[in-house]
């Protein structure tokens, strides 16, 4: 039995009130749903606390899902509205992460850890808009092309694409202004 | 090296990160289940408050037309038959 199969399975049997079918789904797609949400939260409590309200959604959506797409483009989709939501809420109480803690962070030679790297990414990142955050997160992490991110959100394809392009300008004069280059010995 | 390209290789960088790992499908169930349970609270109680809104839509109705006709002393009258059609009669005073 293919994936698609197995999904159609367990959505039915979710519908019809098995709550071990639904565990089958959430077990299946968490680890994907996590690996996204930890873009917008790195914080463990908060991004499980992501995750649980995407499938949460997802359940209370069960009966709209068409069977049109593969069942995980479908969670994506939600999992990308849950974290735009979020991305909104934290926007009233804005984090800024100080690149500072980053000075030297080149451990050996060129190579930086990955985790690393994705704090700096989030440090950086944390300074956009909630929508100009957004797009460059699918864009970066999930290689979403501009009319992937229109369909996900509802947005047309032309603001996308100009958002973008203001996220990536911005996102060029923080580089530059927090002289992040030199911080990473990178300016060769 | 230029921002863009440094971001790029952030980004690359970042994407081989090991994200932790949640057993979150007991929670996730739990939630589901008292939302289920809090829906299904809700239902009857949506029954309900349209059944009363029905019957105070049809109260109002009812006392609108009742009260039209208390309002106007013409259409009063000529609601009454026995006023319309045998008016008063004049008393003669001695």
């Amino acid at each position: 039995m293919d994936e698609t199969e197995r999904d159609r399975r367990d959505i039915e049997a979710s519908l019809a009130g098995d709550d071990d079918a639904y565990r089958c789904l959430v077990e299946r797609y968490k680890k994907l749903i996590t690996d996204q949400m930890w873009r917008f939260s790195r914080d463990p409590a908060q991004c499980e606390e992501l995750v649980q309200d995407v499938f949460v959604e997802a359940f209370l959506s069960l009966r709209g899902y068409r069977g049109d797409a593969p069942f995980l483009h479908w969670l994506r989709k939600i999992a990308s509205r849950v974290g735009y939501r979020f991305l909104k809420r934290q926007t009233r109480q804005p984090l800024h992460i100080p690149l500072e803690d980053y000075n030297g962070a080149t451990a050996v030679g060129d190579s930086l850890s990955p985790s690393r790297a994705g704090e700096i990414l989030e440090a950086l990142l944390s300074r956009l808009r909630p929508k100009e955050r957004l797009i460059l997160t699918l864009q970066y992490f999930e290689g979403c092309s501009t009319k992937e991110i229109a369909e996900r959100m509802g947005w047309s394809a032309g603001m996308v694409a100009m958002r973008a392009y203001r996220a990536r300008k911005r996102l060029r004069e923080i580089t530059r202004k927090e002289r992040l280059l030199e911080r990473l010995g990178w300016t060769s | 090296m230029d921002e863009l390209e440094a971001i790029r290789k952030l980004v690359k960088q970042a994407r081989k990160e090991q994200v932790p790992d949640f057993d979150m499908a007991d929670r996730v169930l739990a939630r589901t289940r008292e939302l289920t349970r809090a829906t299904a609270m809700i239902r009857p109680m949506k029954v309900l408050a349209a059944i009363s809104g029905l019957a105070a839509a049809v109260i109002l109705v009812i006392a609108l037309g009742t009260d039209t006709g208390a309002a106007d002393p013409e259409v009063a009258e000529t609601a009454n038959p026995e006023v319309a059609f045998f008016p008063t009669v004049e008393v003669q005073l001695p």
